[in-house]
């Protein structure tokens, strides 16, 4: 352990290297027990005893070497000699010096965080922290050319405030800047993010078996929970197909996360095969937070998908949770009816998709902006909902979504974005109700599936209830089922506001083809249109471009180009 | 003419209590760590949790002595709270402003954030971090070194380990 020994023999550097060979150990022993730290310090101890007698000796050494040096030549070049000679020596020792100094520093705030500081630590630090000063005073002249670095000097509580302007991601990236970074960790929001879409894709297109990727992802998860020793995490979000085979890991997980005070819990258990029978699908224990006392008063959004969640459950993360602002519920058929209600609901973001056995929904909601339900015909019933803006109404299979608009009514106006999916199987195509005017309206997004021979054209209605309208997007998925085709004439109004389109499954045939027509003849001030040649359902998900090509329809670029050198509009025509 | 005379009646009392108020929102002195001497009203400097406490205490009578805020920072952390007494401001025209008026080099929002720390000013607080945070944003470690100037004090193996250990945060 004494590796200083050594050093003595070698009066000028030597140093540096026994303190890696010191401080690889002290690695090594980091976080592990007292006695170990506490000789390490020892050991420290006497090293600057060390030193201080080296640097007397050294001193000594030189007084005594300049006689012999003055009688042998001119004396003063030999003074300058001598001095230039201390002068590197004790800049040579200093910045030594400063160096342990600084390691003690770092190792005195590592031993503080795991051991209690004794009065021999306290001390030590004082005796450290001076020194340090006194170093810097002396060696600091000679470095001023360095720029200075203010934000380092900032205390901790501004920088934590600071990075609590980022990410979880981007503030705990900071970690590798330098040490005085990395001593904030502690006190950074933390997320755990497992996200396996990429590998379900992969799945999906039988390249990998679910069976071998799913043993890997829960080990996965699994071991990085155990290595994690945090008091905290603010966000935890596993993406991979899980179902309630793998019911007491997940379970595991839940509880983790509960007992880390979560603020946004993500489970999306998404199947790759979406007809999956549903009641194998992972169960969320509803038994955990039936007493209050286990709710999760910190949840402030909570998402589930593919997982079997009761109305009931999701009704006592409402009244317990007081901090909840987003809900969204994906593919859950043990949900049937669900009663939001209160004053005092934070809930800003609600979102119910695709639950089969879904009936029912009252909204009482006074901060509710954003409202979705895709799925059946259900009883909609909204009492107050005076902050909504953004709406989501989808069907499902050939269900109408009409019925919703008159539920909705009184908030339609108000409405700043609104997204629709209708699939069709019927012969006459989409057909849109007459709509009140829409005269907030800024972005409307529609998904249609529709099969050849039908007519998009009863979108227009629709288009031209939104005055303002200033993006519309449109998502095509083409039925490839032969139905008569039927000519259909339009009128067509101009619309002024209508600044981008997208278009995004273009199939370049007849159906789609004239509904582009129509919009690039009607929005007089277009100023870009996006025609996106792959399918809908693979648009952002991580896929290799290569692959996405195999998701176009057969000869969709070239009506493309032909319908952009047509020369209708003067906007810009991008074709992805 | 009864409503007239009920008016004059009061009239007497409500004037001085007007005047009780002006005085009380008189204007404070505060000294500068370079001595400089700044003359503001009583509602803006209150915007300082620092002052205001200081006010509530009646210690505000003679000169305030701010010995961590130069007259530089000073005259723009003024500067801010004058553009923030009135509340009812229009909040497009407010946030025009608190935009301009962080455009500042380094030196001078270390300064300012150092300042609203000491003198305790929520807003500016919040608003330089944010300035400072979104310098962090998108850069990679050695763009935010070369930056801000920091050393980095860790070997290449150090480093490496803590990307190993934390491999959420850097995993794309």
């Amino acid at each position: 352990m004494i590796v200083w020994t050594a050093s003595k023999k070698n009066k000028e550097i030597g140093v540096y290297d026994t303190w890696e060979e010191a401080r690889a150990q002290v690695h090594q022993y980091s976080g592990a027990n007292h006695k170990a730290f506490k000789h390490k310090l020892d050991v420290e101890i006497a090293f600057m005893k060390f030193w201080q007698i080296e640097s007397g000796n050294v001193q000594q050494g030189s007084s005594s070497s300049t006689p012999s040096t003055e009688k042998s030549s001119n004396t003063g070049d030999v003074k300058y000699d001598l001095l230039k000679y201390q002068l590197d020596f004790a800049t040579e020792q200093l910045n030594h010096a400063m160096k342990i100094v600084k390691l003690n520093a770092r190792m005195l705030n590592d031993v503080a965080s795991q051991v209690l500081p004794g009065d021999e630590l306290n001390k030590m630090a004082h005796k450290l922290g001076s020194l340090f000063t006194f170093m810097e005073k002396i060696v600091l002249p000679s470095d001023k050319s360095i720029k200075e670095d203010r934000i380092s000097q900032l205390p901790d509580e501004m920088l934590i405030s600071v990075l609590s302007f980022l990410t979880p991601k981007e503030a705990f990236r900071t970690s590798v800047l330098s040490y005085r970074w990395k001593c904030l960790c502690p006190f950074l929001p933390r997320s755990l993010d497992f996200d396996g879409l990429y590998t379900m894709w992969e799945i999906k297109r039988e390249k990998k078996s679910l069976q071998f990727e799913r043993k890997k992802f829960l080990q996965w998860v699994n071991d990085t929970l155990k290595s994690r020793r945090v008091s905290t995490i603010d966000e935890f979000r596993v993406c991979f197909q899980f179902d309630d085979g793998s019911k007491s890991h997940v379970d595991g997980w839940v509880d983790f996360a509960i007992s880390k005070g979560v603020k946004r819990l993500e489970l999306d258990f998404t199947a790759t095969n979406p007809f999956k029978d549903a009641s194998h699908f992972y169960r969320f224990p509803n038994e955990r937070f039936t007493s209050d006392e286990t709710c999760i008063k910190s949840l402030t959004s909570l998402t589930l998908k593919y997982i079997r969640v009761t109305g009931e459950l999701l009704e006592h993360f409402l009244s317990n949770c007081p901090l909840l602002e987003r809900l969204h519920v994906d593919n859950s058929e043990d949900l049937v009816n669900l009663n939001i209600c209160g004053s005092s609901l934070k809930l800003k973001y609600l979102h119910i998709i695709r639950c089969l056995e879904f009936k029912s929904i009252e909204i009482n909601a006074p901060n509710l902006e954003s409202f979705g339900y895709v799925g059946n015909e259900i009883r909609l019933h909204v009492h107050s909902a005076p902050r909504l803006l953004d709406v989501r109404i989808g069907g499902m299979y050939s269900h109408p979504i009409y019925y919703a608009f008159g539920s909705l009514s009184s908030y339609l106006y108000q409405l700043e974005s609104l997204t629709l999916d209708v699939h069709s199987y019927t012969y006459g195509g989409v057909e849109f109700p007459e709509f009140q005017t829409l005269t907030k309206l800024k972005h409307l997004k529609v998904t249609v599936g529709a099969s050849e021979g039908s007519s998009l054209l009863g979108l227009i209605p629709l288009i031209e209830a939104a005055p303002f309208l200033h993006k519309f997007v449109f998502e095509f998925r083409l039925w490839e089922m032969n139905f008569p085709k039927k000519a259909r004439k339009v009128k067509k109004y101009p619309n002024e506001h209508l600044k981008e389109v997208e278009i995004v499954g273009f199939a370049g045939r007849a159906i789609d083809i004239q509904l582009v027509v129509y919009l690039l003849e009607s929005a007089i001030n277009l100023e870009k249109i996006i025609v996106n040649l792959c399918a809908p359902y693979v648009v952002g998900i991580p896929c290799p471009k290569n692959i996405r090509t195999t998701f176009k329809y057969k000869g969709a670029r070239e009506a493309a180009m032909r319908l952009k050198e047509k020369l209708l509009t003067r906007a810009e025509f991008v074709i992805i | 003419a009864i409503q007239s005379s009920r008016f004059s009646c009061v009239g007497f009392p409500l004037a001085y209590i007007f005047l009780a108020c002006k005085k009380k929102s008189m204007a404070l002195k505060l000294k500068s760590s370079d001595n400089k001497i700044f003359e503001v009203e009583e509602l803006v400097a209150v915007q300082s949790e620092t002052i205001k406490s200081l006010v509530e205490d009646g210690c505000a009578n003679n000169v305030i002595p701010l010995p961590n805020v130069d007259s530089k920072t000073l005259e723009l952390v003024l500067d801010w709270c004058k553009n923030h007494v009135d509340v009812k401001l229009d909040e497009e025209k407010l946030k025009e402003y608190e935009d301009k008026f962080i455009e500042v080099d380094l030196a001078v929002l270390y300064d300012l954030l150092m300042a609203a720390n000491y003198l305790n000013i929520k807003d500016l607080l919040n608003r330089a971090s944010q300035k400072v945070a979104d310098m962090l944003k998108g850069k990679k470690p050695e763009q935010i070194r070369e930056t801000f100037n920091i050393v980095n004090d860790f070997s290449p193996e150090e480093e490496e380990e803590i990307r190993k250990e934390n491999l959420w945060a850097f995993e794309e």
